[in-house]
Order: C-alpha cells, then sequence, then structure tokens
C-alpha cells in the first residue's frame, strides 16, 4: 500500500491527521481553501512563527481569515421553512467558521474539556428520544483517552485537576495532571463563581489550550483576552498549526496547498476506490491530485458537501451515501446565555476569556418536572463563566436591539466591556435527520459549485433543556454579589433556526451498521475502501462540551489506524 | 501570500522598552494637510500622511454630510467626544478609498501597534491581498462607494442643508426619512461609524483614541497584555448607576448577547447591515421578557 494521503482541510482534524501519518512516514498533501496567516510556516519552528493576526476588531469583521460571504456564500433555512416549500430564508456568512491554514483553530477560544464516559453511550444509558436519532458512538471514552493524553501534551494544555468536581474526574478520568497550572481566574469569572457556590455549583479552571507558562518556544499568555475571534497576536495558544501542521511541514513530508478549493473526490469506475481528489484554484483553473488515501477534514458542512458534490455513476446520491444518511444529524452547540450586570467595572475582557467551567447542569437529568417537558430525560452541557465583549461588537447588538445616539452611547460607558459579566452553557444538541446539509438547488460559489444549504431547527429536547437549566443559569447570576441585576437568554427557546456558533458535528456518523451510519469506528466510509472522514462529521452525538479537543484525539486515533493499517 | 514579517517581535519582555509610554500621534496641521508624528522610542520621528492626504473618494460636501451622520450615531455630549471628533466619517471615506493605496486599506497588519509597549506599530502597514481577498473587497468597496454616493446625495437632496442642522432635527430627518437610498446608506453608515469610534486607529478613525477612552475600553494591548495581579485584582472604578439602570432596561438582554460567541454569529450574519441584525434581533428578543 502506497503511504501517500491526500487530507482535505486543514483545521483541527486535518492537521492532526497530518502529523500523525507525517511522523509514522507517510507523505500527506494538504489542500486548504484559505490562506496562510502565519509567517515562516513550514521554514521555522512553531515558537518562531510570525502572525498577520492582531487585536484587531475591525479586521475580524472585514473577515479576516474567513471565507467571503458572497465568493463562499452558504444558505439556511429552518425545518418548518423547509415543509413549507422555502428554499432558503438566509444567504451569506455562517457564523464563526474560518478558512486560513490551520482553520478556525487559529481564532478559537482553545477550551479544552473532554467528553464523558457517558457521552459515548447515550442510547443504550437513556432510550431513544422521538423526533431524534440518538446513537450510541462505537467507540468509547477509553478509546480516545490515550489520544487525549497525546493531544494535551502537543497543543499544550492548562488546567487543575485537582480543582475539577468529582463526578467530572469520574466521567473523565485523567491518567495524569494538566501539562500547565491555570492561567489567573479573571475578576469577573471569580464574580460569577461566587454567585453559583451560593446555589451549590463548583467551578473550576476550564481547561484550555494556551500556555500559562513558556512551553515549547511560545511564550505564556498574559491576559489580554483578545481570544475568541481573534488571532492570538503572542502565539500563546495551541492552535492546530503550531502544534500539528507547521512541525508535521518540518518533517518534509507534508505539502499544504493553499487556495485549493476542493470540489470533487473521482473514485474507480466501480465505485469502491478513490483515484484522484480535483480542486479548482481561485481563477478556477482544474487540478487533479491522484489519491491512494483521501482524509476528509473540511469539517461537517463542507465535508458532507464535498461527498454530495462527488456523486457519480456509482454513487448516485453522493459518495458513501448508501445509507442516505450523508449530511443528516447536522449539530450546532445553541448556547444559553446569561450575564450579571454591575454598578463598577468587573473588567470581563481581562483575562483568558472564560477562565472558569462549571459542570452543574451536563445531567442527564430525569423526573417529573422533565417529562412535564415532554421529553423522557435532558442533557445540557458545560458552562463557560466569565465572558465580555470588545466595544464594537457590543455597539451593533445594543444598535441593533433597540437603536443608536446619546441612550446608546451612555449604554456603551457600562457596556459589555465595563460592567458586565457574562457566562454561557453550551447545549447538547441531539441528532436529527431532518437537520441537514444538503446541496442548494440554486446557489452557487464563485466557481459555480453548488452552495452548502443547512436546514436545521432545535429540538423539543434542547428547548426544554433551555428552560429547565436556564432558569438555574439565571439563579446563579442573580446571587452573584454586588450585581444589581442579570438576564439569561434561552436561546434555543427563542430561536428557530441556527444559533450561528463555532461548534458543529455531524453529517458522516461513524457507526457499525452501514445502512444507519456513513463510515466505520474507523473513519472509512462504509462504501468507498480509501476514504476516511476525520474531522467531527463522524460524531454520532454532540455533548455539550468545546469539541476541539475531542476532534483531535480522533482524527490522530483514525490516522494512526490508516497508518498501521489497522482500520477496517 | 504572507509578507514574512518575520518571528513575531518576543519574548517579552525582553525586547520591550518598558520605559516608552504608549505613544500618541502629535498632530501637526501643515498647508498640505495633515502629518503625523510617529514617534518611536529611539528612532528619529517619522512623518507619515494622515487626515486630509489619505486616499479618498467622497467629495467635500458628501463627506460633510457624512460627517453630520456620523455625528448623531455617536453623538458628543457631557464634554466626551462622540464619532465626529474620532473622524468616523474619515475613516469610512479611507474604506471606500481603500484600493487607491498599494496595499489597498483593508486590513491592518499584525501583531501589534505601539499602543501596548511594541516599539513599532505593525498595525499601520496595511497587509497585500491575495486574489481572493481582492476579488471580494473589490465587489464590497464598489457596492459600499454606490450605497454611499447614492445615500448622501439622497439625504442633501431630500433634507436640504442636512449638514447644517441642529442634532435633534438631524436625528429626525435620519429616523423619519423613508428613502430607500438613506435607509439602505445608514444599515451600513451606523456599524461602520462605530468602528471608525471604537475600532483601532490605523483604519482613519478612533482619532488619538479618543473613542477608546471616552468609553474606557484599554484597546489593544498587546504584546505587554496585563499582569496577574492586573486580572484578579484590577483597580475597581463605579460607572454613573442611572446609566447602568438605564442601559440595563432598554439594553439588557442585547448586552448580555454581546458577552457570547453567539453573537459573532449574528453579526456575521449580518454582514454589517443594521437593519438585518436589527430585524434578527427584535425576532429574537422580542419573547425574552415574557419567558422569565
Amino acid at each position: 500500500m502506497s503511504r501517500e494521503a491526500v487530507v482535505v482541510g486543514s483545521g483541527a482534524a486535518g492537521s492532526a491527521a497530518a502529523w500523525e501519518l507525517a511522523r509514522r512516514g507517510w507523505d500527506v498533501t494538504v489542500l486548504e481553501r484559505g490562506r496562510n496567516l502565519r509567517p515562516g510556516l513550514g521554514k521555522r519552528s512553531s515558537g518562531r512563527l510570525g502572525t498577520e493576526y492582531g487585536s484587531d476588531e475591525v479586521k475580524g469583521y472585514r473577515g479576516f481569515g474567513f471565507p467571503d460571504g458572497d465568493l463562499e456564500p452558504y444558505t439556511t433555512r429552518t425545518q418548518a421553512e423547509a415543509s413549507s416549500g422555502v428554499a432558503r430564508s438566509a444567504q451569506g456568512a455562517l457564523g464563526q467558521l474560518g478558512a486560513a491554514v490551520g482553520g478556525t483553530s487559529l481564532h478559537y477560544n482553545a477550551k479544552t474539556p473532554r467528553f464523558w464516559k457517558q457521552d459515548f453511550s447515550l442510547l443504550s444509558d437513556r432510550g431513544p428520544i422521538d423526533g431524534a436519532q440518538v446513537a450510541d458512538w462505537p467507540i468509547g471514552y477509553d478509546d480516545l483517552a490515550p489520544y487525549y493524553d497525546l493531544v494535551e501534551r502537543q497543543v499544550g494544555v492548562q488546567g487543575d485537576r485537582a480543582a475539577m468536581p468529582a463526578r467530572t474526574l469520574e466521567q473523565s478520568p485523567r491518567r495524569r495532571d494538566f501539562p500547565m497550572p491555570p492561567n489567573p481566574t479573571g475578576y469577573a469569572a471569580d464574580l460569577l463563581a461566587q454567585g453559583a457556590r451560593l446555589v451549590g455549583m463548583e467551578p473550576y479552571p476550564y481547561p484550555a489550550a494556551v500556555n500559562s507558562e513558556p512551553r515549547k518556544g511560545r511564550p505564556a499568555c498574559n491576559s489580554c483576552g483578545m481570544c475568541s475571534g481573534f488571532g492570538c497576536p503572542i502565539n500563546a495558544r495551541g492552535d492546530a498549526l503550531v502544534s500539528f501542521l507547521n512541525p508535521a511541514m518540518r518533517t518534509g513530508r507534508v505539502r499544504v496547498i493553499e487556495r485549493a478549493f476542493v470540489d470533487r473526490v473521482e473514485t474507480t469506475r466501480n465505485g469502491r476506490r478513490a483515484r484522484a481528489v480535483r480542486y479548482r484554484d481561485v481563477r478556477g483553473k482544474v487540478h487533479r491530485i491522484p489519491a491512494s488515501t483521501v482524509v476528509l477534514a473540511g469539517s461537517p458542512i463542507n465535508t458532507a458537501r464535498l461527498l454530495l458534490m462527488s456523486a457519480n455513476r456509482a454513487h448516485p446520491t453522493g459518495l458513501g451515501n448508501r445509507s442516505d444518511q450523508v449530511g443528516r444529524n447536522m449539530m450546532f452547540h445553541n448556547f444559553t446565555i446569561a450575564a450579571a450586570f454591575f454598578p463598577f467595572t468587573v473588567h470581563p475582557l481581562r483575562a483568558q476569556s472564560t477562565t472558569l467551567q462549571i459542570d452543574d447542569l451536563v445531567g442527564p437529568f430525569t423526573g417529573p418536572e422533565v417529562s412535564a417537558l415532554g421529553v423522557p430525560y435532558l442533557t445540557g452541557g458545560i458552562i463557560q463563566l466569565g465572558s465580555g465583549g470588545p466595544p464594537i461588537n457590543g455597539a451593533q447588538l445594543m444598535a441593533g436591539f433597540a437603536g443608536y445616539g446619546a441612550a446608546h452611547k451612555a449604554a456603551m460607558r457600562v457596556g459589555p466591556h465595563a460592567g458586565v459579566a457574562g457566562s454561557q452553557l453550551v447545549h447538547q444538541d441531539l441528532p436529527q435527520a431532518e437537520n441537514r446539509v444538503d446541496l442548494d438547488p440554486d446557489v452557487t460559489d464563485f466557481l459555480g459549485n453548488p452552495a452548502a444549504r443547512i436546514t436545521y431547527s432545535p429540538h423539543r429536547h434542547e428547548q426544554a433543556a433551555a428552560a429547565y437549566l436556564g432558569a438555574q443559569m439565571l439563579a446563579a447570576h442573580q446571587a452573584t454579589p454586588e450585581s444589581i441585576g442579570a438576564i439569561v437568554l434561552p436561546f434555543p427557546l427563542i430561536n428557530a433556526g441556527i444559533t450561528y456558533t463555532a461548534h458543529l458535528a455531524g453529517t458522516a456518523r461513524m457507526g457499525d451498521d452501514p445502512r444507519t451510519s456513513v463510515c466505520a469506528s474507523s473513519g472509512r466510509l462504509h462504501d468507498v475502501d480509501n476514504v476516511f472522514v476525520a474531522d467531527a462529521s463522524t460524531f454520532p452525538t454532540f455533548p455539550g462540551f468545546n469539541p476541539t479537543l475531542t476532534i483531535m484525539a480522533n482524527s490522530i486515533r483514525i490516522a494512526r489506524g490508516i497508518a498501521d493499517g489497522s482500520a477496517v | 501570500m504572507t509578507t514574512d514579517t518575520g518571528p513575531i517581535d518576543l519574548p517579552w519582555p525582553a525586547r520591550l522598552n518598558r520605559s516608552a509610554q504608549p505613544t500618541r500621534r502629535g498632530v501637526l496641521a501643515g498647508a498640505a494637510g495633515t502629518v503625523a508624528l510617529l514617534a518611536v522610542p529611539g528612532l528619529p520621528a517619522v512623518a507619515v500622511p494622515v487626515g486630509r492626504d489619505r486616499a479618498r473618494y467622497l467629495d467635500e460636501d458628501e463627506l460633510a454630510t457624512l460627517a453630520a451622520v456620523v455625528d448623531r450615531v455617536v453623538p458628543a455630549d457631557d464634554g466626551t467626544p462622540g464619532a465626529l471628533a474620532a473622524r468616523a466619517h474619515e475613516s469610512i471615506d479611507a474604506l471606500l478609498g481603500a484600493f487607491r493605496t498599494d496595499p489597498p486599506r483593508i486590513y491592518a497588519g499584525g501583531p501589534f501597534s505601539d499602543r501596548g509597549g511594541a516599539r513599532r506599530n505593525d498595525f499601520e502597514r496595511f497587509l497585500p491581498l491575495d486574489a481572493y481577498e481582492r476579488k471580494a473587497w473589490k465587489r464590497r468597496v464598489r457596492r459600499l462607494q454606490k450605497v454611499y454616493t447614492r445615500g448622501l446625495d439622497a439625504l442633501a437632496a431630500s433634507v436640504p442643508g442636512f449638514a447644517d442642522l441642529p442634532g435633534p432635527l438631524r436625528d429626525l430627518a435620519l429616523q423619519t426619512t423613508q428613502d430607500p437610498d438613506v435607509t439602505a446608506m445608514m444599515g451600513v453608515a451606523v456599524t461602520h461609524a462605530f468602528e471608525g469610534t471604537w475600532g483601532a486607529p490605523e483604519y482613519g478613525g478612533n482619532r488619538d483614541g479618543l473613542g477608546w477612552e471616552g468609553i474606557g475600553f484599554d484597546g489593544d494591548r498587546q504584546p505587554r497584555g496585563y499582569t496577574d495581579e492586573e486580572v484578579t485584582d484590577p483597580e475597581i472604578e463605579m460607572l454613573p448607576l442611572l446609566d447602568v439602570t438605564s442601559a440595563l432596561a432598554a439594553y439588557g438582554p442585547a448586552m448580555a448577547l454581546a458577552t457570547s460567541e453567539a453573537a459573532m454569529g449574528l453579526l456575521a450574519e449580518a454582514e454589517g447591515d443594521l437593519r438585518v441584525l436589527s430585524e434578527r434581533l427584535r425576532a429574537l428578543l422580542v419573547d425574552v421578557e415574557d419567558l422569565l
């Protein structure tokens, strides 16, 4: 077998897979639709890379490191709109999904909790829920644990095992402590933690892929707070590029092709094997890379889009789509948002963002109150504690909500960078067949390829969780000492469509049964021998934890199976 | 396509001149326009063109009308300056004329300005665009040029002497206009006025950091960042209680939303058009009080 692979996508999954393959002697070509924003890539050690990012909010709104909403639009609609024949209700940019070498990890919040043991067996443990395709994973926590250890060392994770609640350690046991101690806790997060403790919750330092001390040639974080949505200007964040892709390129066995817009995986006539990956460059010129192994890691929307665009005579409804599950089970993390307001500055941006985590609302919860909400059980997720917002962000949302002018300006002085401390509950999102990615029948990208169309509505389960758990979040914020008010926004209840976060999963779920899943636990498509899915598309369910650590760990697991030939 | 800027100027603080205060632009008026004296510790001062010497797109009348508009978006009050003093209108004009300089003034450079202790201001060196970014931004800037010239001309035509009207009358004109060209312009101008007031000064607004100072925002802080003590035990300033309670009553749900990553998704979806954002937020947040 030829030891060469083509990896589509250079984000968390693609970079981790390329790294694992390269260190096992494989030659890898990585195709990325974005460009490189880190001068020195592949030429210098990760600690010596430059960056074109800065603590510059305007640059973010100008889409630096993102796909352009005109050139590469996504389209969206709700399930209700889909059933009444609406082709799309929105078109353009989609939230925080980046397009750059290193992917969205260049500007991720870098929070790295592990999934819990119970997350891998939700169906067996708790049973089905109407209208959802609840499933067990074909792997368990113990299969991922060694890869969690590996990724935590490689990206450099800070945390404090001694401060973790007993149930967290029981559900996500760790052989050793974190590679680094936590950053100092932000003042705003600490205030909210006092409120949370008063209602019986247990806040603790949020594991994060951020240096708290100099490590591997990169400096310690100095708490500037411009994290989520910003590239780290001092190179303190362990993203996929510095942790995996750049070291992999420096082996000499990995090359990255920027601005490669992949539109087809070509197969042999009988469809059993992929032979090449086709892409266009920015001028529309077609290129083909012969491939004996293909690894798809474009993140769930774009992996599904590519599989669907690769339909051919042997795979008439899309590559590997005999199950009709490609593109289905699209999952987004909904956030229930809470905030406390203070008559003094609490400096929410003066800290590594959301420095504390709470696990008390992970669940599952059962009982009469839950049944009354129309679901047999409900699951929530972690709370990230102590966030703020930079000024242009706050200015736009406030003006969009209630207008601009003198009152707006006065509110800006006490606004989300000053007297407000926020937090977010990251909701488990259940998989639904009708939440899906397909190819938009009319809208195309600038190269003429169909746009990904996303049909999505939260399940009643998420709405019930928002009502049930939102009340508890509100109580914690109301109990915060010295706050003069608190608000909760139970997002899945108030939003009929997608909450545009950077957390997404599903669309090519792994499983043992080819009739109900797209790929095997090895990541290999059930229907194509040499095409593997390595990103969060493979997740059968989407528990309420930041997913990047698990994406990286699972991708390395899959890549190792490819490299040692054990993949089935 | 990256410009090879070399490694980030670290490790900190070895290469940081800690005695130097963050430099502010000293502005000198000149007959031909305005130059800024860029004071870099240890180096002779360098004059760089700003203000009237920047690439421009709008004519004098259009710029005066735009200045009168942004003045109402973020008005001056209680002695704190607003968008006009921050020169937000000039930052909008700089965006409309972005392709008249090379590299185009779309993305400021990185990683540091000279406000957080760096010796050199990287933000001032705008980044070259690659073919994709150039394609996207040429289209967008062309569209914005039309939106602004049509909107400003329509405003000047429908409200004669708009630029010279007292503030409250300009508010009334902007709030009651039915002219589609004016409302289309306001959809983007409000967001751009915010960027020109509270964005990095290198984009042409937020003159001398006036915008940030007015709301007590520290601005970009790297590579200095914050000390552990500044994080865990910061100096606390009282906020005007009346402002806090009014802000909570009028803007509370939006302020809560602004602390969340979901906010960035909504903003990306609206792509800078306040009308789109407004429609989404009203639909989202209208029921919040009933729910709780």
